[in-house]
């Protein structure tokens, strides 16, 4: 008999799964996403927030883009992580204490941070791990 | 009419002495100022004239003079592509008086226009639609105002059992002095 099959729990099948199938959808609100390379750091990109495993948000967020963020946030389904790429998503970077820019974590609950103007690839890819080695 | 002042006084036989208050000539663009009931009056008058032909509004701004009674002064800028000439227009206003819009003359103008009402907070007459153009109606006050704090008056929040964003004031923080920092390094 062909051993083309394995026993395993249905939640820990798919704990399984979504440990190791990540999908990000990127909301780039500033430059910040282009310029970390947050490509080359090698997550598949998902721009349906449906199927999406993790928020990455990027720039600025004003008053105008909180609802969005929020929006799509409330889209994803449960297994969810918000990554928040740049010091403009930290605190608001060069546009800290404007009148019209929010703090990403004042909107949505974020898991981690990514700090630097533009932050590397590699914090990028640390992140990633950091946020995989939590196991979510 | 090849010269500014000839230009400027054939404007101003056009309209009456109080109507056109001051002209001036700066960097080679005539600029007249206007009385707030003249304004339509005068902007149709730029567009329409054979003269004239400012077919074209290019930008209206405005500047805030907090000291003085009357706080604001709207630039309009017009330009005429045919006869390759510019003139601005400035007029004084009051923090409590609508301005007549110039939407029925210069259609482009009633974005101009909600742009001065969300960052001065001038108000418009027979405007039709002065909701704010670019910032969140939550942001609350006239960032131009030379009397808005720096960082804002209101901050944004979302509360998760609500379920519903939450606009609450800002405290305002005390401002470092920079200048005053930096010296105090130096001389250490």
């Amino acid at each position: 008999m062909e051993m083309n099959f394995f026993a395993a729990s249905l939640e820990k099948l798919s704990a399984w799964a979504q440990k190791n199938a990540i999908a990000a959808m990127p909301l780039p609100l500033g430059c910040c996403l282009g310029e970390s390379g947050a490509v080359q750091a090698g997550i598949p990109v998902c721009y349906n927030p449906r199927q999406a495993d993790i928020l990455v948000v990027a720039g600025a967020v004003s008053f105008k883009a909180a609802p969005v963020v929020r929006r799509v946030y409330d889209m994803m389904p449960a297994p969810k992580a918000v990554v928040s790429v740049g010091n403009c998503a930290l605190n608001g970077g060069l546009f800290a204490d404007s009148y019209a820019v929010v703090r990403l974590a004042d909107i949505v609950p974020v898991d981690c941070f990514v700090k630097g103007c533009p932050p590397t690839a590699a914090d990028f890819a640390a992140a990633l791990a950091d946020l995989k080695g939590k196991g979510r | 009419m090849e010269s500014l002042d000839d230009f400027g006084q054939y404007v101003s036989l056009h309209f009456a002495k109080q109507d056109i208050v001051g002209r001036e000539k700066a960097f080679g663009c005539l600029t007249l100022t206007v009385l707030r009931a003249a304004l339509v009056r005068t902007v149709s008058f730029l567009r329409d004239d054979a003269a004239c032909r400012f077919t074209q509004l290019t930008d209206i701004t405005a500047v805030h003079y907090p000291n003085r009674a009357e706080e604001f002064v709207l630039l309009y800028r017009l330009t005429s592509p045919m006869l390759n000439r510019r003139i601005c227009l400035k007029m004084q206003t009051a923090r409590d008086v609508a301005v007549a819009s110039l939407g029925g003359v210069f259609p482009n103008a009633v974005w101009y226009e909600r742009e001065i009402r969300e960052m001065f907070g001038v108000s418009f007459e027979n405007h039709p639609d002065l909701r704010r153009l670019l910032i969140d109606e939550s942001v609350g006050g006239f960032p131009l105002r030379k009397d808005f704090p720096k960082a804002g008056k209101n901050k944004l929040s979302y509360d998760e059992k609500t379920e519903s964003f939450v606009v609450s004031e800002k405290q305002p923080e005390p401002q470092k002095n920079l200048i005053a920092l930096n010296l105090a390094g130096e001389s250490e």
